[in-house]
């Protein structure tokens, strides 16, 4: 009876879970010095639908199976965005400065883009909310249901 | 034989005028065929027709009552609008069972007490 | 509807909890039970070998469970973990649940509703 419900609330906790993402990385966006080396990499969510039936092709399995309503998003991983450059800022005096090499001088800081993440913010919010949408359309599809029996 | 001046099927030729058979437009019209029955219009006797009609009711309101408990103990394989239909026909079905039973029984005292 | 209720508070137990570290949601089973109950009655009627015991106190193969005996039952899930700091509530799941629950006691109070007037309209004299 309430498979829409869990399947909406599989996409508001993916949401919840970007919020949370991109908010670290605004509040790291000038860390220089983690516990792993280096400075903060901005993080990133990847999500995946959750299959209702295999992962896996089969000759026996005919091709029409996976059939029917998926039963919603899942997290897969958070993974840390290695390719971005990093931004370099020429501060000699720094304590984290680059002693040897031909970027002598300069500091690495994150590559966060503060632009990028408001708008990522942006359709996490919206996301959100189309979610709760449908939790609202389900909730007056139930009642009216109830109304038969008024 | 066919009238050739108006291409209709003469059955037969009565002293006034002709039956002619029906011109069927199309095939759900009724023809001149005898009346199919039914299995339902072969009862028996009146009893046997209001136990099969009685037994259709009780089946809806089984039918209600099995929804109603998948829906509490298996919640997944049922929808809420089939369980609220299938309550709302049985206490319909009732309702009209009832109604007709009650005129039936008052109908059949006045008969008996016309004397 | 008592399940219901029970299970209302547990929830609104879990989300006054959401940010105490180290707390475990705890849900109520309760369907579940039930349904093994009525299966295991279904089982029972078409169990074709019933057992011979030649001590009444012995135990038989199948066994019905009685489904008016079956209680809710709290768990304490304590395997998965949401947070950093061993917090495993999911605010969102909590918030759905108190949802549904509520639209599973409104089904119930409406189902009883329903089957109480279809009662009253058979009673009624003719």
């Amino acid at each position: 009876m309430f498979e829409v419900i869990n399947t909406a609330t599989t996409g508001l906790t993916a949401q919840r879970l970007k919020m949370d993402v991109i908010s670290n990385n605004i509040a790291n966006a000038s860390t220089t010095r983690t516990t792993e080396g280096g400075p903060y990499r901005r993080r990133r969510v990847v999500l995946q639908p959750v299959n209702l039936r295999t992962n896996w092709r089969s000759p026996v399995h005919p091709h029409g199976l996976r059939t029917g309503e998926g039963k919603g998003v899942r997290v897969v991983k958070i993974e840390r965005d290695e390719k971005a450059d990093l931004r370099l800022v020429f501060d000699p005096a720094h304590p984290d400065a680059i002693k040897i090499g031909p970027k002598k001088g300069y500091v690495e800081y994150p590559n966060v883009n503060p632009v990028t993440e408001m708008v990522d913010m942006i359709a996490a919010s919206r996301s959100y909310e189309a979610n709760v949408q449908v939790i609202n359309g389900y909730k007056g599809m139930f009642n009216q249901a109830m109304q038969l029996i008024r | 034989m066919i009238n050739d001046k108006v291409g209709l099927n003469v059955l037969q030729n009565v002293g006034k005028g002709d039956i002619i058979q029906m011109k069927i437009m199309d095939e759900r019209h009724t023809n001149d065929l005898p009346i199919q029955k039914t299995p339902d219009s072969t009862a028996l006797n009146f009893a046997e027709l209001m136990n099969r009609a009685l037994q259709k009711v009780n089946d809806q309101s089984i039918t209600a009552e099995k929804l109603q408990q998948q829906m509490i103990s298996d919640p997944t394989s049922v929808q809420m609008h089939t369980v609220t239909i299938a309550a709302e026909k049985a206490r319909m079905a009732i309702t009209f069972t009832k109604s007709i039973t009650d005129l039936a029984v008052k109908t059949y005292r006045d008969l008996v007490n016309l004397r | 509807m008592d399940t219901e209720m029970i299970r209302r508070k547990v929830i609104a137990n879990n989300i006054a909890n959401a940010d105490v570290p180290h707390f475990k949601r705890s849900e109520v089973t309760f369907e579940a039970g039930l349904r093994r109950a009525l299966d295991s009655e279904k089982v029972v009627k078409e169990n074709t070998v019933p057992t011979r015991m030649s001590n009444e106190k012995h135990i038989p193969f199948f066994k019905s469970i009685d489904y008016k005996s079956v209680k809710p039952k709290t768990h304490l899930d304590y395997l998965t973990t949401m947070r950093n700091d061993g917090n495993n509530i999911d605010p969102e799941k909590e918030m759905q649940d108190m949802l549904k629950n509520q639209l599973r006691y409104q089904a119930l109070s409406g189902m009883l509703n329903h089957n109480n007037r279809v009662l009253h309209l058979v009673m009624r004299p003719a």
